[in-house]
């Protein structure tokens, strides 16, 4: 206990000294105060909040928000921008291929590096900040950045790690283990960070409890002793949850509303974890347990009460806890429901259950509420990023056909956790599986910008990207944006707009990828079996380009020449939702192009480069050997079929369709 | 003499420099053979609509046995690969990449003898070998190819 607390608790058990404070005359007037004089008091509180999540209502969040920061490095914590110490020092000190500030800054002063380079560094350096005062994520800037700036930021990195191993030979590390601001109630002088990066913005409201839970909850900064702060004193792991996925289910039940109820009635951390370790039998993971169920609690709320801001705001953090529980196979929906119904929930325990189960009621509204073509894509893009439709056909469908979402969430535990562990070189743990499931949550639950003809888009991570990407491309380092995505409603619209008003835009997106939007034109001869630019069509015409882009279609015909459009531009004009992804998808033909070669006239080349011709597969070792085998039915098929007749062909693919049909994207023959 | 057809693996088709013989016949009659491929191959004997092509290793061992082989000729190919054979192929990033400097090399077979006589003969555009062929061929990777008695 720090002085300043024990002094605290001396004063308070000197009676004489209370008495005399409360005969004073302040002491008697607020004792003795009228109905009118609390009610000015309260108007005159910044914090609507009386501190209790138990009634919670936005306004009281909302005001809270703000209400400590932390600045850490680059990063400010609070409510807005929740993240854990330990995951903002492994941010920074652990990833290799790290994009921060100073990172930037290096790239961007250091003389050794190209002019263009330093310029774009100096760029994003200024869309990072902007991005987060704003309050969006970083995330997709940081993807490109890594990838425009890759090995100028592996330099970057090698250097700082090689001071730091000097500092550490010289005895003069001042890096303080991750876990010190969760020790003490105040930073204790020889701390890295410095009083000057600790901005306490107490506003004035000093009776809210919980004013400062939503940064302790982050930080775990502040008295450890009576609140719930410092949950973890390090990353949430996957497996924290494989003690509480090992219990009989009434038990996991038991398990998860103790957490919750323990969050709702503001239970100290010591008394969470007491009553959790009771319950599962050991104290090992327990505080990424109640992080965990605290996030999904606080998220609840906020749907419950139709704050979609703070739901949306909380998403990521409540789609990683729900990958986390998942992967440590603890079936959260399937538990809640039957706690409720089955295993009769009852007194101070039906709250927590049913706040358990109204979450997985809502997020299933959520869900239903999006487009029916918004769900595909965002399921097809979470199937093709894990190769799931080869090594997982069932999971995979399972995902693809269903309705609710608490139904396809533990199927895509499954997907993603067996794929990571079976691909060589995807990044093969559960902690693959949590980022997915916490990526597709944070979509899901995206917020929405109106557009002015009044549709409504949402900000999905793919749209914040896509539009931080072009900008980036687009100012070539030269000027700066205006503004960034902010990832909010009422801020979206105008951005949003840029996006879509210039199909310029999703057409470079596109272009990433060889894929264009509409679809290029390609140029088949007769009797030949191979794809032609119009450069190399035109060459062998012995004609301009632009000549042979105006002859008519019979002028074509007549010299053995038919246009089509570009097989692979079709398929991903058709399914744009892919695109992203288009670097992990080999697109083939159902009728093979070598029909075209060997039986002129039996099909034509539009009639090959369709989109009902054309599939989607995978590119992951079982995709492949899947088209192995088609390759040789194929081959097969010419030997027995010298001089096969259309319907022979349309037969041959209808029975391959058939037999690997689940294992294309999308699946057919059936499927 | 035992004699065995053979389904060999297709891991590819003609390329544009095959040149063919005049007039179209099936199996097709080739005079320079241009062999695309599509995918990884995984075993030394590769087929596409009756023609086919075996591994350095397989052709040398096939050419050095003591008796000499009948109803065949071993002949350059030229190999190379096609945009669907990259796109499966070339991400290092991706458990499907394969180093393309590991590719064997390859001598096309050019058979000219009779199924069921020579030790190479081709029958309904199968590939029909005599069992000390075969025997020999064993030796070799020959997991998808799919073998049947010849009789």
């Amino acid at each position: 206990m720090s002085d300043a607390k024990a002094n605290e608790k001396g004063e308070r058990l000197d009676s004489n000294k209370e008495s005399d404070t409360l005969k004073t005359a302040d002491a008697q007037s607020a004792r003795t105060a009228s109905a009118s004089d609390l009610t000015t008091v309260e108007k005159s509180r910044t914090n609507a909040s009386d501190g209790s999540l138990a009634r919670y209502s936005s306004s009281d969040l909302a005001a809270q928000e703000h209400s400590i920061e932390l600045v850490f490095g680059d990063r400010v914590a609070s409510r807005k921008d929740k993240i854990s110490e330990s995951e903002l020092l492994n941010q920074q000190a652990q990833s290799p291929d790290n994009v921060n500030t100073q990172g930037l800054e290096s790239v961007a002063k250091d003389d050794g590096v190209p002019q263009e380079k330093r310029a774009l560094a100096s760029m994003i350096q200024d869309m990072r900040a902007q991005s987060k005062a704003l309050g969006a994520s970083t995330t997709a800037l940081d993807d490109y950045a890594r990838e425009a700036l890759k090995q100028e930021l592996n330099a970057v990195s090698s250097r700082h790690t090689v001071d730091h191993d000097d500092l550490e030979q010289c005895g003069e590390h001042h890096f303080e283990p991750r876990i010190s601001i969760l020790e003490s109630a105040a930073p204790p002088a020889n701390k890295t960070m410095s009083p000057d990066n600790v901005r306490l913005a107490q506003k004035s409201d000093s009776g809210v409890t919980d004013k400062g839970e939503a940064v302790k909850s982050v930080t775990g900064y502040g008295d450890s002793s009576n609140n719930q702060m410092s949950f973890v004193s390090r990353t949430p792991e996957p497996e924290d949850w494989g003690g509480v996925g090992a219990l009989p289910e009434d038990r996991q039940s038991e398990v998860l509303t103790t957490a919750v109820r323990g969050r709702v009635e503001h239970w100290t951390v010591a008394e969470s974890e007491e009553r959790l370790g009771a319950l599962v039998g050991a104290t090992e993971g327990l505080g990424t347990v109640l992080q965990d169920l605290a996030h999904l609690t606080d998220f609840a709320h906020a749907c419950m009460f139709g704050d979609k801001e703070t739901a949306s705001d909380l998403g990521a953090k409540a789609g990683a806890a729900v990958g986390r529980m998942l992967v440590g196979e603890v079936k959260l929906f399937n538990l809640s429901e039957r706690y409720l119904n089955d295993l009769g929930a009852q007194g101070d325990w039906l709250k927590p259950a049913k706040d358990l189960y109204n979450l997985g009621s809502h997020i299933d509204k959520t869900w239903g509420d999006l487009p029916a073509r918004e769900q595909e894509r965002l399921k097809y893009q979470f199937v093709v990023e894990m190769g799931a439709g080869a090594l997982l056909p069932e999971q995979a469908q399972a995902v693809l056909k269903s309705g609710k979402l608490t139904e396809i969430l533990p199927n895509m535990a499954k997907i993603a956790h067996k794929t990571g562990s079976e691909l060589a070189h995807a990044p093969a743990d559960a902690k693959k599986t949590v980022a997915a499931i916490k990526g597709f949550f944070e979509d899901v639950h995206a917020p929405e910008a109106v557009m002015p003809d009044g549709r409504t888009v949402r900000l999905t991570r793919e749209i914040r990207g896509l539009y931080l990407m072009s900008q980036a491309e687009e100012l070539g380092g030269a000027a700066k944006p205006i503004e960034m995505l902010t990832g909010k409603p009422q801020r979206g619209v105008e951005h949003v707009e840029r996006v879509f008003e210039s199909p310029e835009i999703i057409a470079r997106f596109a272009r990433r990828f060889g894929i264009d939007i509409p679809p290029k034109t390609v140029y088949f001869f007769e009797g030949e079996k191979e794809a032609h630019t119009a450069e190399i069509a035109a060459r062998r015409l012995g004609v301009s380009v632009e000549q042979l882009q105006n002859q008519s279609e019979a002028s074509l015909m007549a010299h053995g020449l038919q246009k089509v459009n570009d097989h692979r531009d079709v398929y991903f004009n058709k399914y744009p939702g892919l695109i992203a992804v288009a670097d992990r998808i080999v697109v083939e033909r159902g009728v093979p192009e070598w029909v075209l070669r060997d039986h002129p006239g039996l099909f034509s080349a539009a009639e090959l480069n369709e989109l009902s011709n054309l599939r989607g597969l995978a590119k992951t070792e079982e995709s492949l050997n899947h088209y192995r085998n088609i390759h040789n039915i194929w081959n097969q098929f010419r030997c027995d079929y010298p001089d096969p007749t259309r319907q022979q062909v349309l037969n041959q693919l209808k029975a391959i369709d058939k037999e690997f049909g689940k294992h294309f994207l999308p699946p057919t023959g059936g499927h | 003499m035992k004699y065995f057809a053979l389904k060999a693996e297709s891991a590819g088709d003609f390329g544009i420099n095959t040149k063919f013989a005049k007039p179209p016949s099936k199996p097709p009659q080739v005079q320079h053979l241009h062999y695309v491929l599509d995918v990884w191959p995984v075993d030394e004997l590769l087929g596409t609509a009756g023609v086919y092509i075996v591994s350095e290793s397989m052709g040398k061992r096939l050419q050095s046995l003591t008796i000499p082989v009948s109803g065949v000729s071993f002949e350059a190919v030229e190999v190379t690969t096609s945009e669907r054979f990259n796109s499966w192929h070339s991400d290092s990033a991706l458990s499907t990449y394969k180093d393309i400097s590991l590719l064997p090399r390859y001598v096309w077979l050019n058979v000219n003898g009779q199924a069921g006589i020579d030790d190479f003969g081709i029958d309904k555009e199968r590939l029909v070998v005599s069992i000390r062929v075969y025997t020999a061929m064993r030796m070799h990777r020959l997991s998808n190819c799919k073998v049947v008695d010849f009789d």
